[in-house]
């Protein structure tokens, strides 16, 4: 039987080795909710984890050992005063676990740290690859879909001796959830034009069949500067705007895999007849009628206030690029709304 | 119009029937990484289908395979040719693809190109795209498709050194941006930022830094003093602060080698003197310097001098003299025993 690897690479905050257990157990609940599901998707499919999250904390521990030493030989109040504020780094907290993985990710040294730590990761599994029918698809989220544009431009730039992935290499399915691309994308690699992340039929050296876009619509990190490539599924590109309300935290990918739309092309990846297509659609309207809200929202009414209260944090321009630090202060200040 | 689709199909079909069949038996035979071993899945693949029937509907997907064959013989005897490695492009690797207006899937082969084929998975995926090549029949898609999975399993198989190769040389890499950040010269965040925004050469994963900028960098040191001799030698705790200064990175990453030397003026504080000022040249860890003091009554650079290292220059240099002075007690209680056992000791 063929095989199918789905690369997963996550987004911002706490994710150690084994982070992606929970994801996995979540993707396998739910599709067992459909009867037409026989056995287990991770069974049909192989989850492979990756990490880049241990590079901005080895940076971080940098920085902390480095004002330690200054600290320790108490040489001058003023310098280490200063300085106080790489004290604790690596401790963390929502809005340093948010903002910090991202601004390291804008640092030059420790993006191609974390970027090179990926393209090493997933080479490394492709390479390993035996069969002549295995296909690989990449599920990112958040930062991680940032971070999976990048690795894959890698590898698709690759020089002679350091190609881990051949010509025409193609990933079959990019899902690519609460998108981050375009607004963390730099002059040398944009997403619309010169990423290779990009479905083929688009883009001549594109390297997936199928894009897969998904934001829910009061997400707030996928609002700013959002990734919208200005196509159809005729080119190989979805895109999914989600209305669903299981969870307050809108962002996680857990809430994102909720919805039918996006767990359901995951289980066609391993079957076909896991969810054939008029189940698939009914299941999506489902989602769209009685079943929009649900889990920590039991009435409409909760749900409503919830839209409204995170509607009314003031929003800048999502689209200029000189108001990062506007667009950063937004989304902490919707995130703490929704959370 | 007949006489001309005869005469393609004999035009295309003539060199199969000219060559002898190929067995798979002879291909699994020869060696994987070898070119000769995918030119013969090739002409296999190619017997294969000449031995096909199929609708005029459907024969575009057995022309268009036969094309790809032909090229990747081509390809695969212009390596052989040449002498040198580079991958095969894996062309046969089949995906499972999305069709417009539906989440209906099929499979398809050389998906985007102009000679692309589409397989039924047995889902309904009409309308298709005009002028889509589609194998409706299920025992031809099967067909075509366990074709192309040989022919992609021969090619993934003399890939496969390659992209290992390739794997360990990303890996390598990717150790040593790690090592820039774990055990490099160790920017502090404002550096980094001041560095970034100075820096407009392209970014790449594979363009390692070749230089950083030293930006009032603080560090702790030691300050070795004198006094009129070398006895009177000490040593204190300094806080360094290195206002401006360039560093230069040099990898060697086939041999393992990666180093970095720098250049930077010096600032030196400590509790028990005025500030000092001079220079600190570094190399990787360790960093050597020389300073001057402002005077006590701060009237101008005419205090003691002073020479500058890091704690682990310090380390290394202790390490030495302890060696040093080890052997040479080793020596002196070897010659005072000598003395005592030779003639006339006891």
């Amino acid at each position: 039987m063929s095989k199918h690897i789905v690369f997963l690479i996550h987004g911002v905050g706490n994710h150690p080795k084994g982070w992606s257990k929970d994801v996995v157990k979540k993707i396998d609940d739910l599709a067992a909710r459909y009867d037409t599901m026989s056995g287990k998707l991770s069974d049909q499919l192989d989850f492979v984890e990756i990490c880049y999250g241990d590079i901005f904390d080895k940076q971080l521990a940098r920085w902390e050992d480095d004002f330690d030493a200054i600290k320790a030989a108490a040489l001058n109040a003023q310098v280490t005063d200063a300085l106080s504020w790489l004290d604790g780094a690596t401790k963390g907290g929502l809005a340093w676990d948010t903002v910090g993985d991202v601004l390291l990710f804008l640092s030059k040294t420790t993006r191609m740290a974390a970027v090179t730590k990926v393209m090493a990761d997933i080479g490394a599994v492709v390479a390993k690859e035996k069969g002549g029918d295995t296909e690989f698809s990449i599920l990112a989220h958040s930062l991680g879909t940032a971070v999976a544009m990048e690795a894959v431009s890698g590898l698709a730039m690759a020089p002679a001796g350091s190609q881990a992935l051949p010509p025409k290499f193609l990933f079959t399915e990019a899902f690519m959830v609460a998108n981050t691309s375009r607004l963390l994308q730099r002059k040398d690699l944009q997403a619309y034009t010169t990423s290779s992340l990009l479905p083929k039929k688009y883009k001549a050296s594109g390297k997936c069949v199928t894009y897969r876009n998904y934001y829910h619509r009061l997400d707030p990190i996928p609002w700013v500067r959002r990734f919208d490539l200005q196509t159809t599924d005729v080119d190989g590109y979805r895109v999914f705007a989600m209305d669903h309300y299981y969870q307050r935290d809108l962002h996680a990918l857990e809430h994102y895999l909720e919805h039918p739309a996006l767990h359901g092309p995951l289980m066609r990846l391993g079957d076909v007849a896991n969810l054939p297509v008029k189940k698939l659609n009914d299941a999506i309207a489902d989602f769209h009628g009685t079943q929009r809200f649900g889990g920590e929202f039991s009435k409409v009414a909760e749900v409503e206030t919830f839209i409204n209260d995170i509607g009314a944090v003031a929003k800048p321009n999502p689209e200029t690029e000189d108001d990062l630090v506007g667009q950063m202060k937004f989304i902490i200040a919707a995130l703490k709304e929704m959370l | 119009m007949r006489r001309r689709l005869v005469l393609l199909l004999a035009l295309l079909l003539a060199p199969i029937g000219a060559a002898s069949a190929q067995t798979l038996a002879q291909c699994e035979s020869g060696k994987a990484e070898a070119p000769a071993t995918v030119s013969c899945v090739a002409k296999w693949a190619e017997d294969q289908l000449a031995k096909v029937a199929a609708d005029k509907d459907e024969m575009c997907g057995i022309v268009r395979f036969q094309g790809r064959l032909r090229q990747l013989d081509i390809d695969a005897k212009a390596i052989a040719d040449s002498g040198r490695s580079s991958m095969l492009p894996a062309d046969f690797a089949m995906q499972k693809a999305s069709m417009p207006g539906t989440e209906a899937k099929a499979r398809a082969l050389f998906w985007g190109e102009v000679d692309e084929v589409l397989l039924t998975l047995g889902e309904d995926v009409e309308p298709l795209p005009v002028g889509a090549c589609f194998i409706r029949s299920k025992p031809l898609a099967k067909m075509l498709e366990d074709t192309a999975e040989k022919v992609a399993s021969f090619v993934g198989a003399y890939n496969k050194p390659m992209q290992q190769a390739g794997a360990v040389s990303l890996r390598t890499l990717s150790d040593t941006w790690q090592w820039i950040i774990t055990d490099g010269f160790g920017q502090f965040p404002w550096e980094r930022a001041l560095d970034d925004a100075l820096d407009h050469s392209a970014m790449s994963p594979f363009k390692l830094p070749s230089r950083q900028l030293i930006f009032f960098h603080p560090s702790v040191g030691a300050e070795i003093l004198g006094g009129s001799r070398w006895t009177d030698l000490r040593s204190r705790t300094s806080l360094f602060v290195e206002p401006i200064g360039l560093l230069r990175y040099r990898f060697d990453i086939p041999n393992g080698k990666r180093d970095y030397w720098g250049l930077s003026a010096l600032v030196v504080l400590n509790a028990d003197e005025p500030p000092g000022v001079g220079g600190l040249l570094r190399m990787n860890k360790l960093a050597i310097g020389v300073v001057r003091h402002y005077s006590s009554d701060h009237s101008g650079l005419s205090g003691k001098w002073a020479v500058t290292a890091t704690i682990e220059l310090l380390e290394r240099v202790q390490s030495a003299r302890k060696k040093v002075g080890d052997a040479a007690d080793n020596i002196k209680s070897r010659a005072k025993l000598g003395g005592a056992d030779g003639p006339g000791g006891e």
